[in-house]
């Protein structure tokens, strides 16, 4: 795969294009029927990220890696964080693994949070890392009940003021 | 390569979250940019800045390469060598390509080691999304 001159032609001409292309996904992104629940305000970014998600089929990463996410299962993700998580906490990004999980992230001053979401088993892996120390604090546990989410918003709230 | 060679990394368009309230206007990247998928065996593909601009790296992957492609995170040789990582300018399979080992990297060191290379490239980017070139913004 060496460059050639006319790859460059090539290339001019397909930015472009390309940036067309992504215009219009986002607007047909903003125009995709809203079928999860609508959540309260401070989570309606999780909501619309979760729906964008939903849309994955496999091969998504690059026409091999990536498995869909479980539509099913985002919905009780989406339910849940509703129902469970802390308002008064960071809110985080989401991102799909490549084998079709949800990553939570918290990009703070002093720490890197990310929470790994097994939708399908219902647990999560986390993995928190204090950047002045390198200090590393990870765990995994299960995501059945009230107080799972207490523990998780417990395991939150150290950082909440990061 | 120099301490201050870049390294761009492709960013696929669903390891950017363009949906969080807050002040960001282009979403940020996730640290999974910075891990080895499975068929890398170990090896991050980045393109060398010794041979590519942002943009050029960009055009390339998603037009010689034809994948998907946000836009490209950077990090540098010496922010690497920092992370006890090698990186080998393999020029293969195409001059500036280059690879960052992580081949004897633990899981847990692979966590670590990619949430600083995804902090390195949020402070590099103009807008603290993590990208230094992105085809929705620039």
């Amino acid at each position: 795969l060496h460059i050639q001159p006319n790859d460059f032609v090539e290339m001019e001409k397909s930015l472009t294009t390309r940036k067309n292309r992504y215009a219009n996904a986002s607007v047909k992104a903003e125009k995709s029927v809203i079928s999860f629940k609508s959540l309260s305000k401070p989570l309606n970014g999780v909501v619309k990220r979760l729906e964008d998600l939903a849309i994955l089929k496999d091969g998504w990463y690059d026409g091999i890696q990536g498995k869909s996410l479980n539509r099913k299962s985002l919905h009780w993700l989406a339910g849940a964080f509703d129902s469970h998580y802390d308002k008064t906490l960071p809110i985080p990004s989401l991102y799909p693994t490549l084998d079709g999980k949800v990553q939570a992230e918290w990009s703070l001053p002093l720490h890197e949070l990310s929470m790994t979401f097994d939708i399908e088993n219902k647990t999560i892996a986390y993995n928190f890392l204090q950047l002045d120390t390198d200090e590393t604090n990870e765990g995994s546990m299960s995501l059945n009940s009230v107080s799972d989410w207490q523990m998780v918003n417990s395991l939150l709230k150290k950082y909440k003021n990061d | 390569m120099v301490a201050e060679t870049l390294l761009y990394r492709q960013v696929h368009p669903s390891f950017v979250d363009n949906n969080k309230i807050s002040a960001q206007v282009f979403g940020q990247i996730t640290s999974s940019v910075f891990k080895p998928t499975p068929k890398d065996e170990g090896l991050l593909s980045v393109y060398n800045s010794q041979h590519f601009q942002p943009e050029m790296a960009h055009l390339h992957y998603t037009t010689i390469s034809k994948l998907d492609s946000r836009g490209v995170a950077a990090v540098s040789y010496e922010e690497c060598i920092e992370q006890t990582l090698e990186v080998v300018a393999d020029n293969n399979p195409f001059i500036g390509h280059a690879s960052i080992d992580f081949r004897d990297k633990s899981t847990n060191q692979k966590e670590k080691i990619a949430k600083r290379l995804k902090r390195y490239a949020i402070e590099r980017s103009p807008d603290e999304s993590g990208l230094l070139f992105d085809i929705e913004r620039d």
